[in-house]
């Protein structure tokens, strides 16, 4: 689950050159070296090796006039009008409209999610009153609200700002609850015995030992937050990468529909890297 | 003459069962621990010894008798008590040395104290290398080590140990033993040991006490007089095999009288 990067920052301690560190450390670091063989660096980098192909053949059959140009865009097509789409600032004008109501919208119901899903692990009673609606909610795809979000609150801002939350806030809830709820009851014990108060309890060890799952729910949030963006942009919006994937679509402009899409494949990678970066560096305990 | 510690009188501890009958873990406990005195509790696996370690850390409620520490009764945990715990317990997400001054955390020590304090106790406990380790990367013994650092940082009146290194091999659970009673000698603390290990209470104790199950009662009250500082060769030699023997006499007896009315 961590990255390698991690894994070295904890097994090289500055101080540990000792003798006795190697208790703790019981795995070596030297290992054989691997022999750089054809093979070995195929399967090394077979990821990118199988894209590349991909993206050639798709390329070939574009321009031997295998695939219809009305229908399927090409990769060097993509990366043409994604230049000039970057150049007159149409792109990146409706990114950031996305971006901005993403963040907005992801960032409040991150941090409703969180604090809802740690009162509602808590004290069970609150929990088990939510526990029907997260249900409910959680099983529905939240777009569906958005006939109803558009009713009342226009098609403006809020609307999407409206629907990023409900699509991120639920996961969020959840998870959190669920890490709260599974405490190890050891320590909350450990804690009592320390003559911790209910609060510093909370803090000490409800929140850092529901963090994994905390996270966990950031990253199922997200994606779903970024659905709902895109979901809403492409049905009640004037603008966004959504409205722009939309719009191309209905104007038989295939090229600009693929530019979308793969500016939205990239904002969605960017976006979940960021937040595994976070989560190792928040939890460089744990250690496989 | 020092003045008892802990006093322990005819303490009962039961717990209401789902169908509404009790169940009676602990009956009739009386104990008096001194000053300094290093006490085991032994006895076989649910006597209620356990149970009896709660009731004074202050997890659990006494239901009958009293039981007081420095000659107030014991309501609820605090830190005139520290605690060092059966399994694993400490905090995955903080080093040793923030594991150890977590109490001292609480309690609002400002940070240099705390700092200075945590790293003398791992100095204490031969950890002082590993401050930075988070506890998935220390053994099983260091771990356990680090329990009782964090119990010590509060300066407890009286250290409460639940089996502490029942979940250790043979061999390191033999060295913490030794380890210990270098420590307790060191900190001049007052310790209760809940252990199910006959040798083990034998080794340590200033004065043994054997539970029997169902109701958990006292059995007998062993003094253990051998001399310290007691060396781990002292295992081998035959006044401690006559207390482990005797003991374990003790224990057996009981079962076959357990047998004998089931």
């Amino acid at each position: 689950m961590n990255s390698v990067k991690v894994k070295e920052q904890v097994y090289n301690p500055t101080q540990s050159n000792n003798d006795q560190s190697n208790l703790a450390f019981p795995r070596s670091k030297t290992g054989k070296k691997k022999q750089k063989t054809l093979a070995n660096i195929l399967i090394n980098y077979i990821g990118p090796i199988t894209v590349i192909l991909v993206l050639a053949i798709w390329e070939a059959l574009y321009q031997t006039g295998v695939i219809n140009p009305i229908f399927v865009s090409a990769p060097s097509k993509i990366v043409t009008v994604g230049y000039d789409l970057f150049q007159n600032g149409l792109l990146t004008e409706n990114l950031l409209f996305t971006l901005g109501n993403f963040s907005v919208g992801f960032g409040v119901a991150a941090i409703t999610g969180i604090l809802v899903g740690l009162i509602t692990g808590w004290y069970r009673p609150i929990g088990k009153a939510f526990d029907p609606f997260l249900t409910a909610m959680l099983g529905t795809p939240r777009i569906v609200l958005l006939p109803l979000i558009t009713l009342w609150v226009g098609v403006g801002f809020s609307s999407k700002i409206l629907i990023v939350f409900l699509a991120g806030v639920f996961p969020i809830i959840l998870n959190t609850m669920t890490g709260v709820r599974n405490l190890d009851p050891n320590l909350t014990r450990v804690s009592k015995s320390f003559g911790a108060s209910a609060i510093q309890t909370f803090i000490t060890v409800a929140l850092p030992g529901s963090l994994p799952q905390i996270v966990s729910g950031l990253r199922v949030g997200i994606g779903q937050s970024l659905v709902g963006v895109i979901a809403a942009e492409m049905f009640v919006s004037t603008g966004g990468i959504g409205y722009f994937v939309a719009q191309s679509s209905a104007n038989f402009n295939v090229d600009r529909v693929f530019v979308g899409i793969i500016v939205i494949v990239i904002m969605g990678i960017l976006i979940t890297s960021s937040v595994k970066w976070i989560e190792s560096s928040l939890m460089k305990h744990r250690v496989e | 003459m020092t003045a008892a510690k802990l006093h322990s009188d005819n303490v009962s501890i039961s717990y209401p069962l789902k169908n509404g009958e009790e169940v009676i873990a602990v009956k009739d406990f009386n104990m008096t621990v001194k000053e300094k005195e290093f006490v085991c509790i032994v006895g076989p696996s649910g006597c209620g010894k356990s149970t009896m370690l709660g009731a004074v850390a202050g997890f659990q409620d006494i239901s009958g008798g009293n039981l007081h520490l420095n000659g107030k009764p014991i309501k609820g945990a605090g830190r005139d008590r520290g605690v060092v715990f059966q399994q694993a317990s400490l905090f995955p997400w903080r080093t040793a040395l923030n594991n150890v001054i977590y109490g001292l955390e609480l309690a609002g020590f400002p940070k240099q104290d705390r700092q200075s304090k945590g790293r003398e106790l791992l100095k204490l406990v031969g950890l002082e290398a590993f401050e930075n380790h988070y506890p998935n990367q220390l053994s099983g013994g260091m771990q356990q080590r680090v329990n009782v650092a964090r119990a010590l940082a509060i300066e407890p009146s009286l250290m409460l140990l639940d089996e502490p290194f029942g979940a250790l091999d043979a061999q390191t659970r033999e060295f913490m033993q030794l380890e210990l009673l270098r420590i307790w000698e060191e900190t001049k603390q007052t310790i209760i040991f809940v252990t199910h290990d006959i040798a083990e209470s034998v080794y340590l104790a200033d004065k043994v006490i054997v539970m029997t199950a169902r109701p958990g009662m006292i059995c007998e009250e062993v003094k253990i007089e051998l001399p310290r500082p007691r060396p781990l060769e002292l295992k081998r030699s035959p006044e401690f095999m006559e207390y482990e023997k005797y003991i374990w006499g003790l224990i057996v007896k009981e079962k076959e009288k357990e047998k004998q009315t089931v």
